[in-house]
């Protein structure tokens, strides 16, 4: 029993986080150290999370006090008393970030990850997972502006099929409006998202939660300033990630997420949390998919890559970057966006219901087109002319 | 079989195929150092290339990564002996596995923390064991964060004992001065740090300085000309072997740890610039390989080991982010390979059996003929 996790530690907890952790303080105490942060950091985030993650951990914790057994393997972990304080449950991101090194420098991360691992069968094996609304759909575009074309689509070929001969005209108004009719019949909160590198195209459907990095410029700028001043003053990359994690969200509404408190801590934390999201536009769209995906399950996702500035070195890139001022990387970027878009799929079949799940990537502006869905032959490819709207009646049969 | 083999059997395959190699497994026969004649231990020279920092086999030496490094493949492996599954089974950051294969000892301190390892280091044994001089053991290091890996907290070693220690980039800042110094921008290439450390100006201390100004006159090399070679350099690793040509130029030492790291920018989640690093770390591998072959000094006579300190997460490991970092801990991560090349390391070999990233400590005391005695990774007879 752990004595130590009282109820005033959650005083700084947002509400509906400090109100559920009170609730359920008995099962918090009888988890295993060794995962409490894991815990603690999901109700002290519990108000900003999206719908589908405050289903799952109200799912979790009653899964864990019905099955007190499945987090048996964390009990292997020895974990020092000193540890164990008020100020952590507090500040439960910088508790994971203690614990994640102690376990690294313990070396008893490959206990924990068998403990992870055998914990998430479990559940998975126990809970019926939350299916969509719709069968998903991700839409990827990659290539603005790349003057080259590399072999593209090479790790995403095996599951789907390469369409070499898609008309242009018209497929960015294709995409558009499956885009908007997906969201307009299937409207819910968080189920159909747009994210671009650049600047957002015209005519994208209002119901759809947005995302771009231009856009989001002012909330970046202000993080390389903390990245900046820890750099300036010494710190180390441990303070640097202590301190991003405990940054307020106050003064930092943008862009599109004005007004929206989930999709503010959304942004801030792809920023905060993200590595190179900072500096390169073509990081930033990569882990927005990913979150995206993995946190808001969306029923549609579109996303848009835009060229990332050129390497340089970090200084000089965080400079530009706050200047607004720099060298682009298209052809580069054409690569981290294909490698993206196969990580996009990689995600999609994570979810529930990825057997109905489809995808569609377009080298914009090329006649170049990579589908994957049920109703798609695998490790095909075809030089047919077709438009994209053919394409997306093939690839969803009633669109 | 297990998650670590599986990672290592395509590679494996491929190789066996590719250079024609026999199994150790079935064509090993114990041989020591001591029974080479022609190899005697006083003239043997090891270099070490730490393929740095962090590749995977996706982008290596699976079928798929083979593209990426034709030197390796096509010129290097098929003289090596080469380990399929080289396993860390430690903290799977960059300084502190480097740290612990030149310990041969998992070492557990902050990654994040410039420090000495706790265990000796190959450095202090060699250089005890057979009496040599500071200058015949050299570590060359990517930055600051690796700036005392040439020597151990141990107090039956330590700073004293240990190898001569040279940061690159240190030498460049130096070369630039106080006032040069808002040039750094004029070497876009060479300065960039990785996404996982905090970068700093190259020179922060007047030690460094210090340190610093002792080594440019040690080098032999003045500001002018190692500015003007910078000026055609492409990265901070191109910086770093050229800085290795020239100590083993100016010193001939007898054992050399270079530790790559462009690979790194990997973090930074932009995947052609990962590549773009594999690509380059390969063709420098090369290039020191070729150094060793018309260097007097060293060739026929000296042992080239290359090896990622470890790997990167895979695409499909759960919580993880693919090639971007090396968080999980998971076979992808864990799992690499190694390379060994030169007259006393049997040629023509592919080695199936697991081994682990700190028994090289013991592989190049079998070479050089020192006693390891407090590393903890074991011998790899297949070498010999």
């Amino acid at each position: 029993m752990s004595s130590w996790i009282r109820p005033e530690a959650f005083s700084s907890y947002p509400s509906e986080g400090r109100n559920l952790a009170a609730k359920n303080l008995e099962t918090l105490r009888q988890l295993p150290a060794a995962l409490l942060p894991v815990f603690l950091g999901e109700l002290k985030t519990y108000d900003w999370q999206f719908p589908i993650e405050q289903h799952e951990i109200l799912r979790r914790i009653a899964f864990v006090q019905a099955n007190p057994a499945s987090v048996s393997g964390f009990h292997q972990i020895s974990v020092p008393h000193n540890m164990e304080r008020a100020e952590n449950i507090a500040v439960p991101q910088r508790f994971l970030a203690e614990m994640s090194a102690y376990l690294w420098s313990s070396l008893q991360m490959d206990t924990y990850r068998k403990a992870a691992g055998e914990f998430i069968r479990l559940y998975q094996t126990a809970e019926t997972p939350v299916t969509p609304i719709v069968p998903r759909l991700a839409v990827i575009m990659i290539g603005k502006e790349a003057n080259v074309s590399p072999p593209l689509f090479q790790k995403l070929r095996p599951h789907g099929q390469i369409r070499t001969s898609v008309r242009i005209q018209g497929s960015v108004e294709a995409i558009l409006k499956v885009v908007q009719e997906r969201s307009t019949n299937h409207a819910e909160p968080y189920a159909h998202w747009y994210v671009d590198g650049g600047n957002p195209l015209p005519g994208v459907a209002a119901g759809l939660a947005q995302l771009s990095w231009p856009e989001l410029a002012p909330m970046n700028r202000v993080v390389l300033g903390h990245i900046q001043s820890c750099i300036a003053n010494g710190s180390g990359p441990e303070v640097l990630q202590q301190q991003l994690a405990e940054m307020p969200l106050h003064g930092l509404s943008t862009g599109a997420v004005a007004g929206d408190p989930r999709l503010q801590h959304f942004a801030l934390s792809l920023f905060t949390e993200g590595s190179g999201t900072q500096i390169f536009a073509t990081s930033f769209v990569q882990a927005a998919i990913r979150e995206i995906l993995r946190r808001a399950q969306p029923a549609t996702l579109f996303a848009r890559f835009a060229p990332r500035q050129r390497q340089k070195p970090f200084n000089a890139m965080v400079e530009d970057i706050a200047r607004g001022s720099y060298d682009l990387d298209p052809d580069g970027s054409l690569v981290d966006a294909d490698m993206a878009a196969f990580y996009a799929y990689l995600e999609l079949m994570q979810l529930p219901g990825s057997a109905q799940a489809s995808i569609l990537v377009w080298f914009e502006d090329h006649p170049l087109v990579f589908v994957a869905g049920p109703l798609i032959p695998r490790g095909t490819y075809t030089d047919s002319p077709c438009t994209l709207t053919e394409t997306f009646s093939d690839l969803l049969a009633e669109a | 079989m297990n998650e670590f083999h599986r990672v290592s059997v395509s590679r494996r395959d491929f190789l066996r195929d590719a250079i024609g190699a026999a199994a150790a497994v079935t064509m090993f026969c114990m041989r020591s150092a001591h029974a080479l004649p022609s190899l005697a231990a006083s003239s043997q020279k090891v270099v070490v290339i730490t393929f740095g920092g962090g590749a995977r086999d996706d982008e290596t030496f699976s079928v798929d990564g083979q593209q990426y490094i034709p030197h390796l493949l096509n010129t290097l492996a098929p003289q090596s002996c080469f380990f399929t599954q080289v396993i860390n089974r430690g903290i799977l950051g960059h300084y502190v596995a480097t740290a612990s294969i030149a310990t041969g000892s998992y070492e557990t301190f902050d990654n994040f923390v410039a420090q000495p390892p706790a265990h000796p280091t190959i450095f202090e044994y060699f250089r005890k064991d057979l009496r040599r001089p500071r200058e015949d053991a050299w570590v060359v290091a990517p930055g600051n964060l690796f700036a005392q890996m040439g020597w151990s907290r141990d107090r039956r070693f330590g700073p004293d004992a240990g190898a001569e220690m040279v940061v690159p980039k240190q030498l460049l800042a130096h070369a630039l001065g106080a006032a040069g110094i808002a040039e750094l921008d004029s070497y876009p290439a060479l300065l960039r740090d990785n996404y996982e450390m905090i970068p700093t100006a190259p020179a922060v201390s007047a030690g460094d300085a210090d340190s610093a100004e002792r080594l440019t006159a040690r080098l032999h090399v003045d500001a002018a000309t190692l500015r003007a070679a910078a000026a055609n350099l492409g990265s901070p690793d191109e910086l770093s072997v050229f800085v290795t040509r020239h100590i083993m130029g100016q010193f001939a030492p007898s054992l050399i740890f270079l530790t790559l790291h462009d690979i790194d920018i990997a973090h930074s989640g932009a995947y052609s610039l990962y590549i773009e690093g594999i690509r380059r770390t390969d063709r420098l591998c090369a290039e020191v390989w070729n150094e060793i072959q018309t260097n007097p000094e060293y060739k026929d006579r000296t042992s080239l080991f290359i090896l990622p300190d470890f790997g990167r997460d895979g695409d499909t490991d759960s919580g993880g982010c693919g090639f971007q970092h090396h968080r999980t801990g998971s076979p992808s991560a864990r799992t690499t390979w190694m390379m060994a090349l030169g007259p006393a390391i049997r040629q023509r070999t592919v080695v199936d059996r697991p081994i682990e990233s700190i028994d090289l400590a013991s592989a190049i005391g079998g070479v050089l003929h020192f006693d390891p005695s407090y590393a903890q990774g074991k011998t790899i007879p297949e070498l010999l």
